[in-house]
């Protein structure tokens, strides 16, 4: 019994091209209305910035597989036509944009000297928040920049330095707006351009590229009267999406100035956040998910049905497979917005009556920045606001509801129409199976009677079988649907529940659809000392150091020796992280993991035997108790 | 889960079982040790055999040294065991110290080819029936009612239950 099609109308469940690429002025004020404040970190070289001062100083490159990339049309000469022009090419070629050129080491230093980045304090650095496992991850991490494509050295200074000069000739910050109705709501979204993102290069973070296109939506809900109402928002935050990157626009925890919305600004990576502070949002490690995957399953069976462990969390969250990186959105540098110093200069992604929409938007599908043929892609520059690197639409473009998780949300005031349908819908299936059910028990007593009727007629006993498993199937399909019958009238009562409190105007807890929110490190984190700072900068290294000079200087007692600095160097973490408790038990659990398996090794038959005969003792026990009484 | 300060606690049967195992532990340990150095000592050897007493006397610094260390695991493990029937949650630990320490002198053992194999199952059994959830909870909620400021705040409450979400969002 399926569910019968929502038959309520919220709109078309997906706006079409024409209404996606058609902007009216009412648009627009929305816009504006509820344009965001931007808080960045102080240090930041780059900010929101027009597209076209950025096409104007790059070039137009081709690359194309197994050959050296090629210049197709030089700095300064791009025109719209060029750019987007219908391209036919070989598989796997890729046209991309160049905005920066490679600086030496003596004049990255002097920009370094210069730039309001030498006065950028980490703070408590990034390894000091994070276990042995991912400082040595970490490390590899760093190794394999050395082996894949990546964005050069140099690369991000002139880019600051190119930025910089334009911004001197005529400073402007922009966002580009778009608006798609859907399902009864109106998104709004904001797009930043970036012309560089220095994450790893100027803050310690995962990655660098040439260009950064970052988003944020907020919700707007029209009622009857036309009078709109924003109702959530979302940022985008490096490659997350659902349900955790939005926010209800009511919850009291989001910080907004009247009807604008503060955006606290990762410093270098652009990505978008609720709160200022810093986060650790790890990055993991490609092609680990698998490996990921099975640690959870062994969690899972040695917490809940070994029960083995503390109440939520035992095993540590295998940190070798997530590298750390701090994102700083501390929000104490430059801010634009209504209202700031700096305000915003609006740009639109779709067309309005007067001008057509960007030709870019839809027309140029390659690289907005340099191809470093990175093979996980970290380092190659994104690709524009409609399309993914490889020139597939974005989600955020085509599904802006299913990106921030509210295609299956309705309208606040959307919610309880849904709900009486729902109800209908409910109170229609408890009549079908009513029905179904009075159905069911009639043939059931038929049946019964039947097989009493013939009950003992050998001549019959085929007839008989035949009957008493309709008898258990019908039986079965009865117990389903009464089941049912009983889950739904409890629905109900629920719904009755929801319209209550939906007709009071409570809404219930704004945060209940989040499951892994992004949230700054908590001040204790921060209060790591600056001896474990020292020591989370030294350790790997010295760790390695040390495990050297064992097998050079103590060959003969390579493996105790290594144990053994082993041993100190997570003694030492747990003193840093006050978990000497935690330690111990890991230990004791570890050598207990390894008697076991010494054991199992050493009697393997006779431990098989013992536990056959302990079943076998434990059957006839439960057996002669079962007798007993 | 806010604990009700008032309420009483107790002891569950496997903290029971775990406190008799503990207590037989140390109890062999501390009497083997101390008939090992009763043995060891110069005035008991000048009452056995000349033959006897000559072999004692080639027992090395490092077999006094073992005996006394099997002396005071016994001592500790005694003293935990007295803990653990009490619920006390000093005892949880020393007796994971105690087994830790244990486990891994057996291990050290067994690669020297003189494993103790009794001794390696009972620690083993000792270890995972401490780490045991049931058993922990137990010893925590005897210390929170001993010490009411250590209670879990709504805060602490909130993340556990957001932690135990995330468990099964993760688990889907």
């Amino acid at each position: 019994m399926t569910d019968p099609p929502c038959n309520l109308f919220i709109g078309p469940p997906l706006a079409t091209d024409s209404e996606h690429s058609s902007i009216s002025a009412a648009d627009i004020a929305l816009l504006r209305r509820f344009e965001p404040i931007a808080r960045f970190t102080y240090g930041e070289q780059f900010y929101p910035m027009d597209v076209d001062r950025y096409l104007a100083a790059s070039r137009l490159c081709r690359q194309r597989p197994y050959d050296i990339a090629e210049e197709l049309v030089p700095r300064g000469a791009i025109t719209e036509q060029l750019l987007t022009q219908p391209r036919r090419d070989v598989p796997g070629t890729v046209y991309y944009l160049s905005f920066a050129d490679s600086l030496n080491p003596a004049q990255v230093l002097n920009f370094y000297r210069n730039s309001t980045l030498r006065h950028f304090h980490a703070g408590s650095g990034r390894l000091a928040r994070v276990g042995l496992t991912a400082r040595l991850a970490d490390l590899l991490f760093s190794i394999t920049l050395l082996l894949r494509g990546r964005v050069p050295g140099g690369l991000a200074a002139d880019a600051a330095l190119r930025y910089q000069a334009l911004q001197a000739e005529d400073e402007r910050y922009c966002y580009y707006g778009r608006v798609v109705r859907e399902n009864g709501y109106v998104a709004l979204q904001y797009w930043f351009f970036y012309a560089f993102n220095d994450w790893r290069s100027s803050f310690n973070g995962f990655n660098d590229h040439e260009s950064d296109w970052e988003m944020i939506t907020v919700y707007v809900v029209e009622t009857a009267d036309g009078t709109p109402e924003p109702c959530w928002l979302a940022y985008s935050s490096h490659e997350f999406k659902g349900d955790d990157l939005r926010r209800r626009w009511d919850d009291p925890d989001i910080e907004r100035h009247g009807e604008h919305p503060v955006i606290y600004v990762g410093a270098g990576s652009h990505a978008n956040y609720f709160f200022r502070g810093e986060y650790l949002p790890a990055a993991e490690v490609p092609y680990s998910g698998g490996l990921l995957r099975a640690w959870r399953r062994v969690q899972r069976f040695w917490r809940i049905t070994l029960r083995q462990g503390d109440e939520y969390s035992d095993l540590p969250d295998l940190g070798f497979f997530r590298i750390p990186f701090v994102d700083y959105a501390r929000g104490d540098g430059l801010c634009i917005g209504p209202g700031q110093m700096h305000t915003w200069e609006l740009h639109l992604l779709q067309a309005t009556p007067e001008q057509p929409a960007p030709a870019w938007v839809d027309g140029f599908r390659g690289l907005w920045g340099l191809y470093t043929r990175d093979p996980v892609a970290g380092e190659d520059a994104p690709a524009g606001p409609k399309y993914n690197r490889d020139g597939t639409v974005r989600k955020m473009w085509y599904d802006p509801l299913g990106w921030g998780g509210l295609d299956k949300v309705p309208p606040p005031h959307l919610t309880a129409p849904v709900l009486e349908q729902q109800r209908q819908q409910r109170l229609a299936e408890q009549q079908e199976l009513q029905e179904h059910i009075r159905q069911l028990t009639a043939r059931l007593m038929g049946l019964e009677v039947e097989a009493e009727a013939i009950q003992g007629l050998y001549h019959l006993q085929a007839r008989l079988v035949d009957l008493q498993c309709q008898i258990r199937h019908t039986c079965d399909e009865l117990d389903t649907l009464k089941a049912r019958y009983a889950t739904n009238n409890q629905v109900l009562e629920s719904f009755a529940l929801y319209a209550q409190q939906l007709a009071s105007g409570v809404r219930g807890d704004p945060r209940a659809h989040l499951r892994l929110p992004q949230v700054p490190s908590s001040p204790a984190d921060l209060r790591l000392g600056r001896l474990a700072e020292t020591w989370s900068a030294l350790s790997i290294g010295l760790l390695l150091l040390g495990s050297g000079g064992i097998t050079l200087f103590f060959a003969s007692a390579w493996g105790t020796g290594l144990l053994a600095l082993l041993g100190f160097y997570f003694f030492i973490e747990a003193l840093f992280r006050r978990q000497v408790q935690t330690l111990i038990r890991y230990f004791a659990v570890g050598m207990a993991l390894l008697s076991t398996l010494v054991l199992l090794y050493e009697f393997f038959w006779p431990v098989m035997v013992t536990l056959i005969l302990l079943a076998g003792i434990l059957i006839i026990v439960e057996n002669v108790k079962e007798l007993a009484t | 889960m806010l604990l009700d300060v008032g309420q009483s606690m107790k002891r569950p049967t496997s903290v029971t079982f775990l406190g008799v195992l503990v207590f037989i532990q140390g109890l062999i340990f501390t009497v083997l040790s101390s008939l090992a150095l009763l043995l060891f000592s110069t005035r008991l050897s000048e009452l056995l055999p000349p033959d006897i007493a000559s072999e004692l006397a080639a027992v090395r610094l490092q077999d006094l040294l073992l005996a006394a260390s099997a002396l005071v695991m016994g001592g500790v493990s005694l003293v935990s065991s007295i803990g653990i029937l009490q619920l006390r949650s000093w005892a949880w630990l020393m007796a994971m110290i105690a087994q830790g320490i244990n486990l891994f002198a057996e291990m050290v053992n067994y690669t020297r080819g003189q494993a103790n194999y009794i001794s390696l199952v009972v620690s083993t059994i000792i270890v995972f029936s401490l780490n045991q959830r049931d058993v922990q909870m137990a010893f925590r909620v005897a210390h929170r009612r001993e010490d009411p400021a250590s209670v879990r705040t709504a805060e602490e409450d909130q993340a556990a239950i957001e932690e135990a979400r995330r468990d099964v969002v993760e688990g889907k």
